[in-house]
């Protein structure tokens, strides 16, 4: 331990290690209600409120309509349920898509010009009489009791919003199916974090809100493109509880290519960046609990660590590259006769660093774990897994690193 | 919004257990490598004593015992785990700098030894001696270039790594006997001095029993 490196690795290391202790420590102590939330039965219909779904689609030709299918097939009274799907101004078939549906009672439609996704859920929101009101993206897919449980989950009435479980639809591509892993991960942590009241994004595809909220913290905004963090966020700074109901499935269109990918976590690592420089003063601030104190700092420290490990990574990598080359330079082509690999237990590598990995590594695989059960059996494959670390730990970087860049020079992401 | 202080507290407590534990496996491990090194080194400093005094015992009759042993590969496991240990950021460790400074003068000895008997047994291993420093980068492709050699020749070439840098009286007679001086790696090949990096090549021009000789290769490598 004698190397500025191996001990920043190190603190690295400890960092990660009580991040992942604590959610851990609280998992075990929520586990049973945890636990609970899957097996609990279905409410009584007749005691379900008002709800206003809203579908805001730009250019979504291809998906809306099973969006909708998906919603039409809820299983929820009728005379409860109310669809909005907004047109915010698209320039493909979306518009006549939804028309198809027009004979439906239960969906309206409203068109207007293209001003972003905030405007269209802001336009719906206005014109909601609900008791409750949600959204969904308009390339996600709902479960046919996905909002009944979310529903059920506003049992008490501090609990404004309330976030479902996500899961990829149809993963096909080998990205697909390791973003599968990333959301069996996610739909763990939200349920912690969720305990924790430091949920941090109400997602697009179907957060359930209590009309109420939108007439206490206001309207969406723009918020960097990322308007379900920023609501998040600002129900957090006023006070206002998010719950979820990992119960609740809903599917979720994912990139299926790296670079479709790359592009939606810039934009997403970006937003989250500036949404939390907007909010800044959370940090290390006792006000606003286990957000302000402990989740926001420890999701700034991973960014930095991230970039850390990758930038030691690709020092190593030109460090062998070099050596190789020194070697070449040395003796040529004799460097690539075969010898046998020492299995001597005196090279095994047995830094204190391997350790904390490892132990670190068996810590993200009991999350999956428990998150695979959590989202009904929702298994990741041994080679899906091993895809994750892999693929993420070499991609991961440069999406963080591009959002840092853009967030560094205030520059603004488009939708797409 | 309330915070758990408890549950901080005793997360810290669990993580700080982790990583104590961690540290003292590493440790533990560590101490058990330097303990092979001490090892290696009191099997090899009993050889080499065992050769010496057959050596002086029986004179010319032993020479074929005296170049048959051991020892050469043994130097060459040694060699090979202290540079693992200086490649782990253990080389300032000062129990490895000590077995460092002890393998030296083992060298050292084996090489006497191998010189003394130069008169009587013909058929004795070629050495090179071979001078380093810490930071040279020709250092890195002199130690490959002698690596090589010393696999593909495990039976007849002995190459005797020094760091010039080390502090040991010894192997400062010994630079100053064959006049080592900058530009480094300086080898030192059949008495003379070849300052410089100096490839397979021409290694193999100034001794050609390298050329001729059938080719085994083993594990051990040249320090550096």
């Amino acid at each position: 331990m004698n190397s500025f490196r191996d001990i920043a690795t190190l603190a690295v290391l400890f960092m990660s290690l009580y991040f992942e202790v604590f959610i851990l420590i609280t998992y075990f102590e929520h586990r049973t209600k945890i636990r609970g939330i899957l097996h609990s039965k279905k409410a009584d219909s007749v005691n379900m409120p008002s709800v206003t779904i809203i579908v805001p689609c730009f250019n979504e030709e291809k998906t809306v309509g099973k969006t909708l299918d998906s919603l039409f097939a809820l299983d929820y009274p009728r005379d409860r349920l109310f669809i909005v799907a907004v047109d915010d101004g698209s320039t493909d078939g979306t518009l006549d898509m939804l028309q198809c549906f027009k004979e439906n009672v239960n969906l309206k439609i409203l068109t207007k010009e293209n001003g972003g996704k905030h405007t269209a859920l802001n336009l719906a929101i206005s014109e909601s009489r609900t008791e409750f009101v949600g959204c969904l993206d308009a390339d996600s897919y709902v479960k046919p009791d996905s909002l009944a449980r979310l529903i059920m989950r506003f049992d008490r009435p501090e609990i404004m919003a309330v976030v479902p479980s996500l899961q990829v639809h149809m993963p096909q591509t080998i990205i697909q199916k390791v973003q599968k892993v990333e959301y069996i991960i996610g739909a763990f942590m939200r349920s912690i974090l969720a305990e924790l009241d430091a949920l941090y994004v109400t997602p697009g595809p179907f957060s359930i809100f209590r009309r109420t909220v939108f007439d206490q913290v206001g309207y969406y905004r723009r918020a960097h493109n990322t308007e379900d963090m920023e609501m998040a966020m600002r129900m957090q700074s006023a006070g206002l509880k998010i719950a979820s109901a990992h119960d609740a499935v809903v599917f979720t269109s994912s990139p299926h290519t790296v670079v479709t990918l790359y592009k939606q976590r810039v934009r997403w690592t970006s937003g989250f960046l500036n949404n939390i420089k907007d909010y800044r003063y959370m940090i290390f601030n006792m006000n606003y609990g286990n957000i302000g104190m402990f989740i926001i700092p420890a999701m700034l420290l991973s960014v930095i660590s991230i970039i850390f490990i990758a930038t030691m990574f690709i020092y190593d990598v030109i460090n062998v590259a070099h050596s190789w080359y020194v070697r070449y330079q040395a003796i040529g082509s004799a460097m690539f006769e075969w010898s046998q690999p020492s299995l001597n237990w005196f090279y095994m590598n047995t830094t204190p660093l391997l350790f904390c990995g490892i132990v670190a590594m068996l810590v993200m695989l009991t999350f999956i774990y428990i998150g695979s059960a959590m989202t009904s059996g929702n298994r990741a494959k041994i080679l899906e897994l091993v895809s994750y670390i892999c693929l993420y730990s070499f991609i991961a970087p440069w999406w963080i690193l591009k959002s840092v860049y853009n967030v560094a020079l205030s520059r603004q992401l488009s939708w797409r | 919004m309330k915070i758990n202080w408890r549950k901080y507290l005793v997360s810290l407590i669990f993580t700080v257990a982790i990583v104590v534990t961690a540290l003292l496996i590493s440790s533990w491990v560590n101490s058990q490598r330097v303990n092979e090194l001490r090892n290696i080194q009191d099997s090899i400093s009993i050889n080499l004593l065992s050769s010496d005094m057959q050596f002086n015992l029986l004179r010319d009759a032993a020479c074929e015992d005296l170049f048959n042993s051991s020892i050469g590969e043994e130097l060459g496991n040694l060699s090979d785990k202290l540079s693992y240990m200086e490649s782990v950021g253990k080389g300032t460790d000062p129990s490895v700098v000590t077995l460092k400074r002890y393998y030296s003068l083992l060298e050292i000895r084996d090489y006497l030894l191998i010189n003394s008997a130069a008169t009587k047994c013909p058929k004795r291993p070629i050495t090179i001696l071979y001078f380093y420093q810490a930071d040279c980068p020709d250092c890195d492709r002199q130690g490959q270039v002698l690596t090589y050699l010393r696999q593909h020749h495990p039976d007849i070439l002995r190459v005797y790594s020094f760091d010039h840098d080390i502090d040991v009286s010894a192997i400062k007679t010994l630079a100053n006997i064959y006049k080592v001086a900058d530009p480094f790696p300086v080898i030192v090949v059949n008495g003379k001095t070849l300052s410089g990096f100096n490839s397979i090549e021409a290694i193999q021009k100034l001794l050609p029993q390298l050329v001729a000789t059938s080719t085994t290769a083993t594990s051990t490598s040249v320090r550096k």
